[in-house]
């Protein structure tokens, strides 16, 4: 009897499954594990278990492209022979981006990391690297923006580099996701909205023109003259792309990031050799008998495409979608399923084609160049890297850097726990009493202050001292002078204002929406902010615990244990908020910089005020 | 450190877990990759467990933390289909089951896949699921519903959940 109920019929299942698949015996782990090579053990909580996507050509502008970008047009530094037309406007973004540099490829690419099993770069291999290329480009490019900048500036340009609006992930992850995962419900309703033509571009340019980008000379500075040259050839001996690096700014800084002209050429032909053989798979995919029968079926429903591609490159009219473009993506999302074509089937498929072509014309495998991709798409830009015009002026106008006020705010909190303990009868060293302080030295958070202070060894010059926690509570509160906040307080009017006109900008919203997006991908988005905030009251409360002797090592370390496991599965949701809040302070940075135009004498007042809350300091900050 | 370098007798606390959780983790990684590769990384699973025991001591969530190491053993056979032949063989007779599920189950991704098998076909709750998962229990409820649409419009069915 067939049962119309598909729960029943899972149920059915599961009894077939139990009885099917043996249970696993001792003895078969024995053999196992003398003979097997030892699985991967997992580095960090990721619910992400789906294979690295497949893609379509036109998403795969890729890293190269968006290199050339980053130097100011694909003349400059990189010459793709192509055809890509992606090319932004010379000297883009925003007038307020220090150029601060950041650690360069090369530099953390002398960290060491296990050596690769495989003499070439397999096809997993070439889908990781695609999955991560938007990434790693959205931090190289900041970083020779960065660069460039102050190249620039020596030369006498104001350079303003393009910089990108988020970290690159989203829109390639949510289209493949909505695009491919649930066909039959979304098809209909989206139609192809969730086309790339409609996200945000992976590295979509901050547009805001150099200021000197019309002086005699400016794209001759970027650029300058050809350095070095390659040719990359694809599986056919046909020729790829000709990568060229030049000895100008944009040249300069990418020899710099990668320790030289020639490590970057390098690498950008290691790239482009990737995304080479990532076309030709798409490319050889249209091909397939499973495209010839999606082309057939979507005939059979009134549509004539040559390949399941086509729907994608049309001009859907608005407002989106249409009945028509419905009922086309419904079509195309049927015929893709029909045709094996859809989720899984699409990208096993391409990943057969790719190691057909990997065998043809292998890859070789770089260590040094793995490496250069791991450190850059591990970013080395935070949004702390983004300087704010009101901070670096009231700093110069004090006279002091923004470190020199905290190390000096710092020395004034011991000096004064000291005091306040030593009334009480508590006698501690400066070395004790900086324990009652977050050791922000080397300490990120309140959970690395945790762990820090857990491994001071007991007995030592600085072992905890024992005293109430009352009693500390009240001490350490007769240290809170909190010289930023203090700040944050003068300059609470303005940044309200920039605040206001902020929230409104397209800009913040985009930046907004793509941290919505990127946490739509993680599974689980909803509560992060609670678990953070709860990880961090958990820190805060069991380091005041231990600070005042009224927990032991052991169970504080359980705690922070406990904590650093759930700090480590927030990581990719921190991660999307890290790329928003980069975005935010460069907006925020643009706002300050024209509120200071238009507000002659503002800063001058705050300066002022500004000086009177450092007096308590005086004695701890260096003479002038 | 490879098994062969250590001892091979098999402690009775790893002895003990190993029955404890086997049937758990075995039954979590055929829902994900089907019955072939499902068991063989629920093998490679627990070889690493006993590689690594020491280490797996500390760990809060054994069973969550074996199925991602089962995860990343799947990832090092490979990306292929979930086979499901030696499945159809099994159900091919069976009255009670529609040809169209499994095909249907194929075409789900990995996470409703998982989900659902392991909820409706194991009878794991959701809280259980999410467990193992390292996710939420309403993202779980969220795979489940959603796979549960897919596969009653793929069979054409309207049942109750």
């Amino acid at each position: 009897m067939m049962s119309n109920d598909v729960t029943d019929q899972l149920a059915v299942l599961g009894e077939i499954l139990d009885q099917l698949v043996e249970p696993v015996t001792i003895g078969e782990l024995t053999k196992r594990a003398t003979t097997s090579p030892e699985p991967v053990a997992p580095s960090t909580v990721s619910i992400d278990t789906a294979p690295a996507v497949s893609r379509r050509p036109r998403l795969a502008l890729g890293i190269a492209a968006s290199i050339a970008l980053v130097i100011g047009g694909a003349a400059l530094a990189v010459n793709r022979s192509s055809g890509v037309s992606t090319r932004a406007p010379l000297g883009s973004a925003n007038t307020t981006l220090a150029g601060s540099t950041s650690t360069s490829a090369a530099e953390s690419a002398t960290t060491p990391q296990p050596a690769a099993a495989s003499p070439n770069i397999t096809a997993d291999d070439v889908f990781a690297i695609v999955r991560s290329e938007t990434v790693m480009s959205a931090h190289m490019t900041i970083s020779i923006g960065t660069l460039m900048q102050t190249c620039m500036a020596e030369k006498g340009f104001r350079f303003t580099p393009t910089l990108p609006e988020g970290d690159g992930v989203t829109s390639d992850t949510v289209f493949f996701q909505r695009r491919y995962t649930s066909p039959r419900e979304q098809a209909g309703r989206w139609g192809y909205i969730f086309d790339s033509s409609i996200l945000p571009t992976p590295n979509e340019p901050i547009e805001k023109p150099s200021p000197d980008s019309n002086k005699p000379g400016f794209t001759e500075a970027i650029t300058g003259d050809v350095i070095a040259t390659s040719t990359v050839t694809d599986s056919s001996g046909r020729v790829a792309n000709k990568n060229t690096v030049r000895d100008g700014c944009g040249g300069q800084a990418a020899a710099a990031i990668f320790g030289s002209a020639q490590n970057y050429l390098n690498f950008i032909d290691r790239i482009s050799r990737v995304e080479s053989a990532g076309g030709e798979s798409w490319a050889a995919l249209l091909s397939t008998p499973q495209n010839s029968g999606w082309v057939a079926c979507m005939k059979q429903r009134g549509f004539d495409y040559a390949n399941l591609v086509r729907p994608h490159d049309n001009e859907w009219p608005a407002p989106r979608p249409t009945d028509e473009e419905s009922r086309i993506a419904s079509a195309d999302a049927a015929c893709r399923v029909a045709n094996h074509l859809s989720d899984n089937d699409l990208k096993m498929l391409e990943h057969d084609l790719l190691v057909a072509i990997l065998e043809r014309h292998p890859i070789k495998r770089e260590v040094e160049l793995d490496r250069m991709f791991a450190a850059l798409v591990a970013g080395p830009v935070s949004p702390a890297d983004v300087q704010l015009p009101f901070e670096t002026a009231v700093y110069e106008g004090v006279g002091y850097s923004q470190k020199e006020i905290h190390d000096a705010y710092r020395r004034f909190q011991v000096a004064e726990m000291r005091s306040c303990l030593k009334a009480s009868g508590h006698d501690l060293s400066d070395e004790q009493a900086q324990l009652f302080f977050p050791p922000d030295e080397v300490s990120r958070t309140l959970l690395d202050a945790l762990i820090e202070a857990i491994s001071v060894e007991p007995g030592g010059t600085a072992a905890l001292p024992n005293i109430g926690e009352s009693l500390a509570m009240d001490c350490r509160r007769s240290t809170e002078l909190d010289v930023a906040y203090q700040l944050g307080e003068l300059f609470n009017g303005a940044t309200m204002e920039i605040s206001n006109r902020l929230v409104a900008s397209d800009g913040y919203r985009s930046a907004v929406n793509r941290q919505k997006t990127c946490m739509s991908t993680l599974g689980e988005p909803n509560g992060s902010g609670e678990r953070e905030s709860s990880i961090l009251s958990q820190a805060s409360k069991t380091l005041g615990l231990l600070q005042s002797g009224n927990i032991s090592k052991a169970d504080a370390a359980e705690v922070a244990a406990k904590l650093t496991a759930e700090t480590e599965a927030l990581r990719p949701t921190a991660n999307c908020a890290s790329s928003r809040l980069r975005v935010e302070r460069q907006l925020v940075a643009a706002e300050q910089t024209l509120y200071l135009e238009g507000h002659p004498g503002f800063i001058d007042n705050i300066i002022e005020q500004y000086r009177a809350v450092l007096k308590p300091l005086a004695p701890f900050l260096p003479p002038k | 450190m490879v098994l062969s370098s250590r001892t091979n007798e098999v402690s009775s606390d790893f002895a003990g877990f190993v029955r404890a959780i086997e049937p758990r983790l075995r039954q979590a990684l055929v829902a994900a990759y089907g019955p072939v590769d499902g068991r063989e990384a629920t093998v490679d699973a627990l070889s690493w467990a006993w590689e690594h025991w020491d280490r797996l001591a500390e760990v809060d969530n054994p069973l969550g933390y074996l199925f991602r190491v089962g995860q990343s053993a799947v990832r090092r056979f490979g990306p292929r289909p979930v086979p499901v032949d030696l499945l159809r063989a099994a159900v091919a007779h069976d009255p009670e089951i529609t040809p169209e599920l499994l095909p249907s189950l194929a075409r789900l991704s990995p996470q409703q896949r998982t989900v659902v098998v392991l909820v409706h076909a194991f009878g794991w709750s959701q809280a259980e699921v999410a467990t193992v998962l390292g996710v939420g229990a309403s993202t779980v409820h969220e795979y489940l519903g959603r796979a549960l649409a897919r596969l009653r419009s793929d069979l054409e069915v309207h049942d109750e959940q």
